[in-house]
């Protein structure tokens, strides 16, 4: 069953990685041209990753994991696409930036990677395509070495609860929040990068709360250092949020009092 | 005066009112604690209760004792601190009429290194009181410096998403500008709709002041003050009943959100050490 829905997943991601390749949205051009596909947020609390090994879980087509290496770090990354990975090491060879991609789902990543990173990273709407958050977790305590940083910055479980933003634009919940150990199943009409792309797709994921995001790290043993949240969005969550100057979606009005991400870091303490 | 003494003196106004009001109220049922009722719920009782007997335990804003005395029945040597006289003097009533030991004392929760100065096993605190404190950092460092090293702080709450819900609304709508901390309390003007825990009680306070708290910034400030967090966890219901119309009461006097039974965060816990 569990490979019944990842079967699908892997549909959509390889569907994705092609119109994601010409979206807007991601500006492959901008980032040939030098652009950092990179967010401030994740930038200024990760900090200098210069010289320091970079592991980058569900790295999609590569670009962040790339844009970590333009800035310095020794970056590794992980996607179960083959597509995506393909497109990744195309786009590492054509800009010359050093980085290693490797085609593997989470679960299985130990039996096709070896060695132990400094920093283990993800981000933007990662999780919600795994089942097994404990699993996750044990895969970051594999790859990080004693002293390691681990750092995600995600989307808010309060902003995966609300409503359909446009049918209900006062802000109704419709959950759910609490994870009932089966996905949820989606019709997926274009890409959260084009919502007009040629795409048509069933999906499942996975819902993930505080409480089980939080409980798998401190599972392993990782030392948790902060939960942040922020009022802004990476990808609009209806037509009627917009993109501000500043980069971020926001609610209808600009409305800024309802987070749509978290951030949290947590260190594996050395021995 | 200041803001934050305009603040204080507001709120201790309301808290010095509510404590006659809550004595008689069914809802904290002062006969029954007497005559021996377990007044803590399910959520304290299961996760706090077995570390309980033979500790010391400071319970914060304790208001009129009945969760203090009740841990001194479960075998804790109780302190309860609450900055209402009148919440604190029904408390040492209430402490003499069951005879139970317990120390008392009336102080704002900033100010208690003034008036306080040993540790304790466990700090405990719960259900509606982070909305009355501006300040979350000072109170995890209050609670770090009150914890013997390897001591358990623990606090079951109403859980900020719970707190964003509009309180006027029939289904689970998100109210405006109740999530992330702001630099102002939020003022609420005196609507004659009682108290929480009696509705119908003539309430004189003319207003009050809470302050939001989201779950980032409560998690951040105890980690910031050196606790190490073992667990938050997270409860589709909450002890006790509120007057809203979107929340409903259970025969097993649990509240949820209507429609939303299984599914809606009403409440959370987190534990954490002092190393």
């Amino acid at each position: 069953m569990l490979d019944d829905f990842i079967r699908a997943n892997l549909g959509l991601w390889n569907a994705w990685t092609e119109v994601h390749e010409t979206s807007e949205f991601y500006d492959v051009e901008g980032f040939k041209e030098g652009k950092l596909s990179l967010r401030p947020i994740e930038v200024e609390e990760l900090g200098d990753v210069r010289g320091k090994r970079l592991l980058h879980l569900q790295c999609h087509f590569g670009l962040d994991t790339l844009s970590w290496a333009r800035l310095g770090a020794v970056a590794t990354g992980v996607d179960f696409s083959e597509k995506a990975i393909a497109l990744a090491r195309e786009l590492g060879a054509e800009v010359d930036v050093p980085a290693t991609f490797v085609h593997s789902t989470i679960d299985a990543l130990p039996d096709a990677l070896e060695g132990e990173f400094n920093i283990v990273f993800t981000s933007y709407g990662a999780i919600e395509w795994l089942s097994d958050l404990d699993c996750w977790a044990g895969v970051i305590d594999r790859y990080l070495a004693p002293g390691g940083t681990f750092y995600m910055v995600e989307i808010h479980p309060f902003a995966q609860m609300l409503d359909d933003l446009d049918a209900h634009p006062e802000l109704r919940f419709a959950g759910p929040y609490f994870p009932s150990g089966r996905p949820q199943r989606f019709d997926i009409r274009g890409s959260y990068a084009d919502p007009d792309a040629p795409v048509k797709a069933v999906a499942y994921s996975w819902t993930h709360n505080f409480a089980e995001i939080i409980d798998a790290l401190l599972g392993v043993g990782l030392r948790l250092d902060y939960l942040h949240e922020f009022p802004c969005s990476v990808a609009p969550f209806s037509r009627s949020m917009k993109r501000a100057d500043d980069g971020w979606y926001y609610l209808p009005g600009g409305r800024r009092d309802v987070p749509f991400l978290y951030s949290i870091r947590a260190i594996k303490p050395a021995p | 005066m200041s803001a934050s003494q305009r603040y204080r003196a507001a709120n201790l106004a309301l808290w010095e009112e509510l404590t006659a009001i809550h004595e008689r109220s069914g809802y904290y049922d002062v006969e029954g604690f007497l005559a021996g009722a377990e007044r803590l719920g399910p959520i304290e009782l299961a996760e706090l209760g077995p570390d309980v007997p033979g500790r010391s335990l400071l319970h914060l804003q304790c208001h009129f004792g009945l969760d203090t005395l009740s841990w001194a029945r479960h075998g804790a040597t109780v302190t309860g601190v609450d900055f209402s006289g009148a919440a604190v003097a029904l408390a040492r009533r209430l402490a003499a009429e069951t005879g139970l030991p317990a120390t008392f004392i009336q102080s704002d929760l900033y100010a208690l290194p003034d008036v306080l100065g040993e540790r304790f096993d466990i700090v405990f605190t719960s259900w509606g009181v982070l909305i009355w404190l501006a300040d979350l950092a000072g109170w995890a460092r209050l609670i770090a410096d009150y914890l013997v090293p390897g001591g358990v702080f623990y606090i079951a709450e109403f859980h900020p998403f719970a707190l964003t819900l509009d309180d006027q609304a029939d289904e689970p709508l998100v109210g405006h500008d109740f999530y992330f901390p702001t630099a102002e309390p939020h003022a609420w003007e005196n609507d004659g709709s009682g108290s929480y825990a009696d509705p119908a009680a003539h309430v004189a306070a003319p207003v009050q002041y809470e302050w939001n708290h989201s779950l980032g910034e409560i998690v951040t400030a105890l980690l910031a003050a050196g606790l190490r967090i073992e667990y938050l966890h997270e409860f589709p219901y909450m002890s006790g009943s509120l007057d809203w119309p979107t929340l409903v009461t259970g025969a097993d006097s649990l509240t949820r959100v209507r429609g939303h039974e299984d599914d809606f965060p009403l409440s959370f816990s987190i534990r954490a050490v002092r190393p």
